[in-house]
């Protein structure tokens, strides 16, 4: 059988965690992916490779705070009643 | 079996149930005005429902005041003693028709008061729910796309199935006076666009057929339906995401909800219900592989024909291929080939 809606939502919370645990100095800088560099300006669109930086720093400030509350909710619940 | 003085030693008297005398000839012509014994309806009362109707109708004592008196002129003295006796039965049992009546007459008043309120309430938090329903929803959205005749349906679900000979595939465009797009069409006007009452119907429809073939099996549980809703539902969310993740990627710029992908990630489900259907008739393995591969295809053809707009907004002018377009037909042909790896999942 397939995957249902919770599996479907593990799935989901477990790619967050994986994208907001990278690191930036330690790995994102180093593969040349950091947020930190200046986009060139006047470029009639922004490449994929610059969209994806833009989303896994996004993901790691804003969803930094949220994903803590929701692991623990998961771990708990999977604790007692998983 | 009734025992008056045991009520009355605890100070109760037991004729301040019943109404005053100038009311007992009024609407209350019981047993107290009659010699004859009480109606026959009237149970024998028991010292527990005694208990609480003297409780009950403890909060009244002025009542009990008047009452011996009104007794007292209307009965020579014997009479009142068996009148008594008689009357502890039909007293105890006769305020609960009494007080309804009352109930009935006189709280007319804060009934209506009492349905009034419950109206407002009613009204308060139905538009309670409804405002909070479009903040999340957007419902003139939503109801757009259910704007939906029986000629769309038809055709749409013939354009589905049979997606080669169809010619136009552009979307009407509603213009207002000036000239200027003002969105689309709705499906009632429009056999391209996407609606979302196929998809819905088609999506109950998939998980009763699915809940039949595992009843053919002998295997039915209510918790198949419930699988098979949230494994086909976490499906057409998948597809939603990436499509909606791709469409940030290639930085199509698009104008698009998502209720319209949630409608092109639903149509699978036509061909998908055909194909179970025709496996449940008790068709060979052969054909209902074959039937899965053109419904996928089918499937597929009508997304990348009907996506093309949204993938592709700029398709007229650009002829050049840019490394860019080239891209988003890339991803519009992933798009269209991803359902046939979806409707596998589903039909199996």
């Amino acid at each position: 059988m397939t995957l249902g809606l919770g599996q479907l939502i593990y799935v989901l919370l477990l790619f967050i965690n994986a994208i907001a645990v990278l690191n930036e100095e330690r790995f994102l800088g180093r593969i040349g992916w950091s947020a930190q560099q200046e986009p060139g300006f006047g470029e009639q669109g922004q490449s994929i490779k610059s969209k994806i930086v833009n989303l896994i720093s996004a993901v790691r400030t804003l969803l930094r705070i949220p994903l803590i509350g929701i692991n623990i909710l998961v771990i708990m619940y999977e604790l007692i009643l998983g | 079996m009734y025992q008056p003085n045991s009520y009355q030693s605890q100070g109760y008297d037991p004729n301040h149930y019943a109404s005053p005398p100038p009311h007992q000839k009024g609407y209350a012509p019981g047993p107290q005005n009659s010699r004859s014994p009480p109606p026959l309806q009237h149970p024998v009362p028991q010292h527990p429902i005694l208990n609480f109707r003297a409780d009950a109708a403890s909060p009244t004592p002025q009542m009990a005041h008047h009452q011996p008196q009104g007794n007292m002129n209307y009965y020579p003295q014997q009479q009142q003693q068996q009148q008594q006796q008689q009357q502890q039965p039909a007293g105890a049992y006769a305020p609960p028709n009494s007080n309804l009546y009352s109930q009935f007459g006189f709280n007319d008043p804060a009934a209506q008061m009492g349905m009034q309120f419950a109206g407002t309430a009613m009204a308060q938090g139905q538009a309670y729910v409804e405002q909070n329903i479009n903040r999340w929803v957007n419902v003139p959205a939503v109801k757009h796309y259910f704007n939906v005749n029986n000629l769309y349906v038809i055709n749409k679900l013939r354009i589905l199935l049979f997606p080669w000979r169809h010619s136009p595939w552009n979307r009407m465009a509603r213009r207002s006076d000036t000239g200027q797009m003002e969105g689309y069409s709705p499906p009632r006007e429009d056999i391209n666009s996407p609606d979302l009452y196929i998809p819905v119907m088609a999506f109950v429809t998939y998980v009763l057929l699915c809940g039949l073939a595992a009843g053919r099996k002998g295997s039915f549980h209510p918790e198949v339906l419930g699988f098979t809703a949230s494994a086909s539902l976490a499906i057409v969310f998948t597809e939603v995401l990436l499509t909606r993740l791709g469409i940030y990627l290639l930085s199509i710029p698009s104008d698009t909800s998502v209720l319209d992908l949630v409608a092109y990630s639903g149509y699978k489900f036509v061909g998908v219900i055909v194909t179970t259907a025709v496996k449940q008739l008790g068709f060979g393995g052969m054909v209902t592989w074959g039937l899965y591969l053109y419904t996928s295809l089918c499937c597929g053809f009508f997304l990348l024909r009907s996506m093309r707009y949204l993938a592709l907004p700029e398709a007229g002018t650009a002829s050049t291929m840019n490394p860019q377009r080239k891209r988003r037909m890339w991803f519009l042909l992933m798009i269209a080939g991803s359902q046939v790896f979806f409707m596998f999942l589903l039909t199996k």
